[in-house]
């Protein structure tokens, strides 16, 4: 039992562990099923922060596989995004629910 | 202090809170009582996705050359929803198959599966499964799971664990808690295909930990995909690497997600 309270303690101080700070927060809108701004550059090796804005009145959902991330946005409310850190390199990511006109590409450098 | 920074440290306050929560859970799981016979199960992720309807499919069976190791089978048909963007009930139907019996109906199952951080916000994104079975049958005990679930990613591999016990309660209940970790680790090569490998031990029942060779230890490989574009499946063949385990173990799960 001592072992079981032991692994306890641990993933409580796992859990709270900080999770670094933030680069500068950005920002993603979407206005008439398109991203904007379409290709978002980043610091590569930094956890970002990333508020998606959807201006629309019908929901979006913000998906990328590259990111590991799927969350729905209501219409006229905004998410936050966390993400990284990440390697240098492109990331693409999709509105789900309007998935052949709402696509954007994160680059991390 | 700017409303804004009082909203956040409100907000960091009650997930704090949240997570304190989710270990006391997983502490509190360990204290109780006794467990069930150990099947493979599937590793869950911590997060949640509002609006989100499933239908799966997850069934399991044991191969061993002793007969009462040997085809022992667990189906499970399940439909779940995200309520909110941290919570996600889900109903079961278990049927079960032991060793030289016939398959049947033992359980009816009510999920709770919450996210307790958003994804990327700590160094590892938390949740906690909680799950209550009703067993069909007279003679045996209701059960209730709780499960710490844990999910990190570095570059591209995952990694989960899940750990926490299932305790049987009512008349029919019998012996400690019955206590597992869960691990899986993948590489997110592609959205169809993701190899990886799982670990999933059953320490057992009572206060004490029995010897190794008494409990169950399985590892193996697995995959992890789309099928279809709202189609995932995951597929598992986990060794028995201990006296009490059975020589393996298989287990594939199919989910239709649809948003609703």
């Amino acid at each position: 039992m001592r072992k079981f309270w032991l692994l306890s303690a641990i993933l409580a101080s796992i859990l709270s562990l900080p999770g670094g700070a933030y680069a500068e927060d950005y920002v993603i809108t979407i206005k008439d099923h398109h991203f904007s701004p379409k290709e978002l550059t980043l610091p590569a090796d930094q956890k970002i922060k990333i508020t998606v804005k959807n201006l629309d009145s019908t929901p979006a959902e913000f998906e990328s596989y590259d990111l590991n991330r799927e969350k729905v946005v209501s219409a006229n409310s905004d998410i936050v995004v966390f993400v990284g850190p990440l390697s240098a390199g492109s990331y693409g990511y999709f509105d789900d629910f309007h998935r052949d006109t709402t696509k954007g590409t994160i680059t991390a450098k | 202090m700017p409303p804004t920074a009082s909203v956040n440290r409100l907000r960091n306050s009650s997930r704090k809170n949240a997570l304190a929560a989710a270990v006391a859970a997983f502490a509190l799981a360990s204290l109780m009582g006794a467990a069930p016979a150990f099947a493979i199960d599937k590793i869950y992720s911590p997060h949640v996705v509002q609006g989100e309807g499933e239908l799966e499919y997850f069934g399991t069976r044991t191969f061993d050359n002793h007969r009462d190791k040997n085809d022992f089978q667990e189906h499970e048909i399940s439909i779940g929803y995200g309520v909110t963007n941290w919570w996600a009930p889900e109903f079961y139907g278990i049927f079960e198959k032991q060793p030289d019996e016939s398959t049947r109906l033992t359980g009816m199952q009510f999920e709770n599966h919450f996210q307790l951080a958003e994804p990327g916000e700590y160094w590892v994104d938390p949740g906690l499964l909680v799950a209550y079975t009703h067993a069909t049958h007279k003679e045996d005990p209701d059960t209730l799971e709780v499960k710490l679930l844990l999910e990190k990613q570095t570059g591209k591999f995952l990694h989960r664990v899940n750990i926490g016990g299932e305790q049987e309660i009512g008349n029919h209940a019998q012996g400690g808690p019955d206590r597992v970790f869960l691990w899986g680790s993948r590489y997110r090569y592609d959205e169809h295909f993701e190899p990886g490998f799982e670990i999933q031990s059953d320490f057992g029942k009572g206060s004490q930990f029995s010897s190794f060779s008494q409990q169950e230890h399985y590892i193996g490989p697995a995959a992890y995909g789309l099928i279809f574009p709202n189609v995932k499946y995951e597929a598992a063949y986990l060794f028995g690497v201990s006296d009490a385990a059975s020589k393996g173990a298989a287990r594939v799960l199919l989910e239709y997600e649809k948003f609703f």
